[in-house]
């Protein structure tokens, strides 16, 4: 199996599948192309995306399912073509693709997820891409945990 | 903000170099074009936010990693109950 320098873990090997072909990169990322999906069972719900390029590079994530369960799906058509997504219509969650929103803390320690774009990864192919909404429905910065302080972030 | 009224057609210029075109109108979305000089990043707002967000979120590593999925699991405890 393959052995992957990881941030957090160490070297890790992983399984062929387990690896992700981002085609763009991500925003602020553009060069990465390669990602690992590590779900450790003791994180559970959350996973890893971890760069197969660069040990350093690594996000938290959780599905969007768990922060949102009414989430609706807003692929752009680039975003679809990008993929290999039929383009007449939205992948279902679970079944055709997996959504992850990232993971991020701002000021003040408070955690918040990117529900503006979540990470979608084409469960019978190892493509993935995190899809910016085209409109203003979901925040980039949905507060996960309602602690004291206030939410506001960047 | 200057604020500016424009038809489908017309455009705006940005100092020199740049002209921002009105391209479409309809009831819910106005088409722009964009002619800028190559070292001009021209994207949308939202993929700004995305990629500072991103930059954000690969920091949360170390010794705040533990403590924000610790709260993480807490706080989701519930929906994965139900």
């Amino acid at each position: 199996m393959p052995a992957v320098q990881t941030r957090d873990f160490g070297v890790m090997e992983v399984s062929p599948g387990a690896f992700l072909s981002f085609p763009n990169g991500i925003p602020g990322f553009d060069r990465e192309r390669r990602f690992v999906l590590i779900e450790p069972p003791l994180m559970a719900p959350a996973v890893v995306l971890q760069s197969a390029e660069t040990p350093d590079l690594s996000f938290l994530a959780i599905p969007v399912s768990v922060v949102d369960a009414g989430y609706q799906i807003g692929i752009t058509l680039e975003d679809l073509r990008l993929i290999g997504l039929e383009e007449t219509r939205q992948p279902a969650d679970g079944r055709e693709v997996r959504l992850l929103a990232i993971v991020s803390t701002a000021a003040g320690g408070q955690l918040s997820v990117n529900l503006l774009a979540p990470v979608v990864i084409r469960l019978d192919a190892g493509v993935a891409v995190q899809a910016v909404r085209n409109d203003v429905k979901y925040s980039h910065c949905h507060p996960l945990l309602l602690e004291t302080g206030d939410s506001s972030c960047s | 903000m200057l604020v500016i009224r424009r038809r489908a057609g017309e455009s705006v210029l940005i100092g020199e170099n740049i002209e921002v075109h009105v391209l479409e109108l309809s009831a819910s979305y106005v088409k722009i074009g964009i002619d800028a000089p190559r070292d001009v990043a021209v994207v949308r707002r939202e993929i700004h936010l995305t990629a500072a967000q991103n930059r954000s979120a690969a920091r949360l590593s170390g010794s705040s990693l533990p403590d924000a999925l610790l709260r993480l699991q807490k706080k989701t405890e519930g929906n994965i109950a139900g």
